[in-house]
């Protein structure tokens, strides 16, 4: 069976876990991949997965022109902004 | 009796309805705690144009809000301090057909934090009590909606149903709970928790108000490509209609799980008031039952780790103030803002979904996904509509099953398929367990098919008389 590395997958999830949260998660996990296992004794040969409950084919509209919300509405909701656009600390430092 | 018709005849003014509703929120919400916003202003407001417009089919209809549906200039949170501070700037296409016909919606219910739980208490308002029994779960995750219309705060609420977040909780509070087909309803507006699932349903106290608040939440929406353009029926005009000659399906597998003798009694009493109605008792088969929860435990968390990257504290909602980079935004954020039922998903589903292990958990549980179809596509060339359990058992204590969440996905044996495969399902009251607390019967039916399944819940429903009991919180 998989065993989860639950740190560095926590990390591709842009998650932050204690010691104690990854211990605790990484017994979880044994327990509900223990379960899960079972479907290996599935016969799903030939089967096609179903992403979707329906086949659905490409839902097309007419391309309208619609009034949009609002930059200025949007930028309220966002937690930090300034001048029309959203604040975020650096993403690359500036080594002088 | 429906508390929509008996209301649009009465001719009672909405502020009266709307009144006597705020009067049994003050009174009852304290100690049940299903709502989290009451919006008095925004209900007055309605009230005024149900007034204006009494021919809306709900004027003046009071109705609670699931934390996961937007509504203009309301917090819509999820359950989920990652989203305190998020006023929505836009309504769901739900909230805009209610509105519409002249609902007074009355403010937003407590929910499982980004409807992941079984009970409503990963909520991070704390949870919502069973008004049945207030040491007890709602169930969940829309447990703030079915507390909320089993307490008489409203008569009717809107709920989500992700693997049974309607059902389940309708069952454990004594209402009625429907999941629409995959598609029915549109979902603009719906925070999204697993796309192939997610379908936003009615709780209310009656199978009637049920039809009547689906016949105007139904329908294509250009805003949602995955609604569907199958026209919609007015499926509250067949209710009474004779179910003599229905093929009501057994599926074995289902009757193969252990019951506790008083769920159990209350099933078998219910399969005695079907026959007796004229309804065809026709055993069917659904070979891969048992695996409903494997598969559901892949794919809900896989597409919830997709459809929750969105909350990084970048563009609403709460943010970590003191990060130093984009990155430690992010995981500081997330860490800080998401529950452990949440975190708990993510990681699977990141995990389920990642390089190596993809083939052996998602692919694998989607081809399953395909023979549950398959299963399905079979039974209902037997039986118009199929009844099992709505859930292993009354509601269970506050805390009894947090320490294990193994325990409580398996609680949702009954209800997970009907998302999985897409069809439509209902719970319905159809009995007590030795302590007094509500059971349900479930039915689905054939995608598309709300109207057979429908006038088959009334039917139970008018012959059983189990709704007709309430709990004693409401009458004191």
């Amino acid at each position: 069976m998989a065993k989860i590395d639950v740190k560095k997958v926590a990390q591709l999830a842009r998650i932050e876990l204690t010691d104690e949260e990854s211990a605790k998660l990484g017994q979880q996990f044994e327990e509900i991949l223990g379960y899960i296992q079972k479907l290996e004794s599935v016969d799903t040969q030939g089967a096609e997965p179903a992403y979707h409950p329906f086949e659905m084919k490409n839902a097309f509209r007419p391309d309208e022109v619609r009034p949009p919300l609002g930059v200025e509405r949007l930028l309220e909701i966002a937690p930090r902004a300034d001048r029309g656009m959203i604040e975020v600390p650096p993403i690359i430092e500036r080594k002088d | 009796m429906s508390f929509i018709r008996q209301h649009l005849a009465s001719g009672r003014s909405a502020r009266e309805v709307l009144a006597s509703h705020l009067n049994q929120i003050d009174a009852l919400n304290p100690q049940i705690h299903a709502f989290i916003s009451v919006e008095g202003r925004d209900a007055a407001r309605a009230v005024a144009s149900a007034e204006a417009n009494p021919k809306g089919k709900l004027a003046g209809v009071p109705i609670a809000i699931k934390d996961n549906l937007c509504v203009t200039g309301w917090e819509t949170t999820c359950g989920s301090r990652i989203l305190k501070g998020f006023f929505s700037p836009y309504n769901a296409t739900v909230i805009n057909r209610l509105l519409a016909e002249g609902a007074v919606l009355t403010g937003r219910v407590n929910m499982d934090e980004f409807a992941f739980g079984s009970s409503c208490e990963t909520s991070c308002y704390g949870p919502t009590r069973n008004p049945w029994d207030t040491e007890r779960v709602p169930g969940g995750s829309s447990g703030g909606s079915a507390a909320a219309v089993a307490a008489g705060l409203v008569p009717v609420a809107l709920g989500s149903d992700t693997g049974g977040s309607v059902r389940q909780p309708a069952s454990f509070c004594g209402v009625v709970g429907l999941k629409p087909t995959y598609g029915r309803v549109s979902r603009y507006g719906l925070v999204a928790f697993a796309s192939s699932l997610d379908q936003i349903g009615p709780i209310t106290a009656t199978v009637e108000d049920s039809a009547r608040i689906l016949e105007v939440i139904a329908g294509h929406d250009s805003m949602d490509s995955t609604s569907s353009r199958v026209p919609v029926e007015p499926y509250s005009k067949p209710l009474g209609e004779t179910i003599k000659g229905l093929r009501v399906g057994l599926p074995k597998e289902f009757l193969s799980f252990p019951l506790p003798p008083d769920v159990q009694a209350a099933f078998d009493r219910s399969i005695k008031i079907l026959t007796d109605a004229g309804a065809e008792i026709v055993p069917v088969s659904l070979p891969h039952t048992e695996h409903a929860v494997s598969v559901y435990y892949i794919v809900g968390p896989c597409e919830a780790s997709s459809n929750l990257a969105r909350f990084d504290g970048v563009r609403y909602g709460d943010r970590d103030l003191g990060a130093k980079s984009l990155a430690d935004l992010y995981l500081r954020t997330r860490q800080q803002g998401l529950g452990a039922e949440a975190k708990r998903r993510i990681i699977l589903g990141t995990f389920a979904l990642s390089s190596g292990y993809y083939d052996a958990y998602y692919l694998k549980a989607m081809k399953v996904r395909r023979k549950m179809i398959d299963d399905y596509e079979r039974a209902f060339q037997q039986a118009d509509v199929l009844i099992c359990p709505t859930a292993p058992s009354g509601a269970f204590k506050i805390g009894e099953k947090t320490s294990d969440p193994m325990s409580m996905y398996l609680s949702d044996i009954y209800t997970l398929s009907a998302n999985l495969v897409g069809v439509p399902a209902i719970s319905v009251p159809c009995g007590y367990t030795a302590q007094g607390l509500p059971v349900g019967l479930q039915f689905m039916s054939k995608p598309f098919a709300e109207t057979t399944l429908l006038k088959a819940a009334y039917a139970f429903e008018q012959k059983s008389g189990a709704a007709d009991r309430r709990p004693k919180i409401y009458a004191s």
